[in-house]
């Protein structure tokens, strides 16, 4: 995660200089807001001039702006969206902050009194950015692609942390009996709704007749082998999460994505709307089309709502 | 156990425009009928019934809400009506024309007074001159650029959305999602509840919602105007979005690792489920606080 490229820093004052002047608006959800909302001036119009004379964005003598060389200003100021994307590594957490108008892009960052833009790029431009931030799979043929019920999921769990508890597994080490797994979850059979033991059994078997677990003839079961890279690389410190926010009046589009890097591959962790657990491997192709759905515009669907849309339809604006 | 209520003021911003209903003279409905409301079968209909369900007290927490149903109202017309759709955006597209015309008018008039100012080069008597008419065009030209973006993006967002995408469930059901909780006694029983919190967190899946769009979840956002806090709200958001809690929730079953979550954001947490910013912001707070102030890989 690079510092912003190219980057225009302007002070307070020139802000509230090109407030002044109407050169720049304010819409509410910018986070420039404040500058409308406090209806701030420049403490001298005539350094703020020359300063933003000399960063070339001001004619010197009309005192206008000029309005091509603020267009960056004014994708920050007049957004309609804006992407997180926030990079946790264990205690460490690394924020960009881009902001979104009709298609163009601006990374954006204030740093006490001074306020950085990066320069104007497109939302294809940004989704690529964010892909050349990661290292996908390489093996597209054996990508995991998986729906979980919560309680299949939870059983997956107890095998997947029996595999990481083993350094070098070696074979039948990392086996466990169903009364060992049964043994990881509490009885609360007398509470309705909850899932007991029989469910739980049951879990276990439809991973078995799904191959995600191998029974062998002792009644010993273990996490199918395709499974032990990601059991073992998976770290619930080490993701990038995306927010993207597509503003309206009062109301806010969201689109939440969390991937988690891995020592040789990507995964994407999500809820899914029937109330499932999905894990999706990615190679560098899934990579780009989950992070254009994560990030980039919505298309317009109105003109046939069921045609499924990918990632090319995302940047049909930009 | 959190409890939640109140809720967020409206802030300013045109009326938009909505589709005279048109349909034909209605037959007299049978008592019953009136009696009887059909029970909502989605989001849409859940945000016109919820007030009334809200006058009956029930047990456990509450979310007030909102009165303002405009937008959602302009989204349920659009469903399956390309013709509404169609109108709606005429007439989206004309109000943004008329604000536009306005803006440039005043446009016009306080370049005349920046010329003024620059050939005075903004000395502090121009300045003090000029500031009344300035401050007073700026603001209005202030208020329709704002009503120009309302305009576009509501129309942008009909488009997007073609009326599959309805309010998020998840602030109606957070009492029940409480009370299981608080049956619960076990980590791997409250994890059970967690991961499967996708069904109230989206939209109710239809077989007719692309499936582009059954993650987008829509919300409301209220007073960050009055408060110019927009930025700091979104940041907080994405951190206690529950998309992200079940993400989370789930890597960790498999490495173990203790959740993490600074006082700051506890402290935003619980200011949050006051409802400065209206029940959508409640209701992530409130399920945030829910599970991530325990830790489900203890037993």
């Amino acid at each position: 995660m690079n510092a912003i490229n190219n980057e225009l820093k302007l002070a307070e004052d020139e802000i509230a200089y090109l407030r002044y002047t109407c050169n720049i608006f304010f819409l509410p959800e910018s986070p420039l807001y404040v500058f409308e909302a406090e209806k701030r001036e420049p403490k001298s119009f005539g350094a703020a001039h020359d300063a933003l004379t000399k960063k070339g964005l001001v004619d010197p003598d009309t005192w206008r702006g000029k309005e091509e060389a603020l267009a960056t200003l004014a994708v920050v100021a007049e957004c309609d969206a804006r992407v997180l994307w926030q990079r946790h590594m264990g205690e460490e957490k690394v924020v960009r902050d881009f902001y979104v108008q009709s298609g163009a892009v601006v990374e954006y960052k204030r740093d006490g009194h001074t306020y950085h833009f990066g320069a104007e790029t497109s939302e294809q431009d940004m989704v690529a950015e964010v892909v050349r931030g990661f290292t996908p799979a390489q093996h597209a043929s054996t990508l995991l692609d998986l729906v979980f019920s919560p309680g299949e999921y939870l059983v997956f769990a107890v095998f997947a942390r029996d595999v990481r508890a083993v350094a070098e597994p070696k074979s039948g080490e990392d086996r466990m009996t169903l009364e060992e797994v049964l043994a990881c979850f509490d009885d609360e059979s007398d509470v309705p709704s909850i899932p007991n033991d029989s469910d739980f059994q049951r879990h276990t078997q439809t991973l078995v007749d799904r191959d995600l677990l191998k029974k062998d003839a002792g009644n010993n079961f273990t996490l199918a082998t395709e499974l032990h890279a990601f059991a073992r690389g998976m770290s619930s410190e080490t993701y990038d999460a995306f927010t993207r926010y597509d503003f309206i009046d009062e109301e806010w589009l969201i689109r939440e994505t969390t991937i988690y890097p891995t020592s040789d591959s990507i995964y994407l962790l999500s809820s899914l709307s029937d109330g499932s657990v999905s894990v999706q491997e990615l190679d560098s192709q899934k990579l780009s089309e989950v992070i254009a759905q994560a990030i980039a515009t919505l298309p317009d669907i109105s003109d046939n709502p069921m045609k499924p849309r990918f990632a090319k339809d995302f940047f049909v604006r930009a | 156990m959190s409890s939640i209520g109140g809720g967020g003021g409206r802030i300013g911003g045109p009326q938009g425009p909505l589709v005279p209903t048109s349909t034909p003279a209605e037959a007299p409905k049978k008592a019953e009928e009136v009696a009887k409301p059909p029970a909502p079968n989605d989001g849409f209909e859940r945000g016109t019934t919820a007030k009334r369900a809200a006058d009956t007290p029930v047990p456990g927490p509450t979310i007030k809400v909102e009165g303002d149903q405009k937008f959602n109202e302009m989204l349920r017309q659009t469903r399956n009506d390309p013709k509404a759709l169609t109108a709606l955006a005429n007439t989206l597209s004309l109000t943004f024309n008329r604000f536009a015309a306005d803006f440039g008018g005043d446009k016009n008039k306080v370049s005349t007074l920046l010329d003024q100012l620059s050939g005075a080069k903004f000395s502090q008597l121009a300045v003090e001159q000029t500031r009344g008419e300035i401050s007073s065009l700026r603001e209005r030209m202030s208020i329709t650029k704002h009503r120009m973006a309302i305009q576009k993006r509501r129309l942008h967002a009909l488009k997007q959305l073609a009326g599959r995408v309805s309010d998020s469930r998840f602030a109606e059901e957070m009492a029940s999602i409480e009370a299981k909780v608080e049956l619960l006694e076990t980590g791997w029983a409250e994890s059970f509840v967690g991961l499967g919190l996708g069904k109230v967190i989206y939209s109710p899946s239809h077989e007719e919602t692309p499936e582009h769009l059954k993650k987008v979840v829509k919300t409301t956002i209220s007073n960050t105007k009055r408060n110019h806090d927009a930025e700091a709200l979104g940041e907080l958001m994405s951190e206690i979005h529950p998309a992200r809690g079940v993400s989370q929730r789930a890597a960790r079953e498999i490495d173990g690792k203790d959740k993490r979550v600074s006082q700051e954001v506890l402290d935003q947490v619980r200011k949050e489920q006051r409802g400065p910013h209206g029940r959508s912001v409640q209701a992530f707070a409130a399920l945030f606080e829910l599970f991530e102030t325990s830790d489900p890989t203890e037993e």
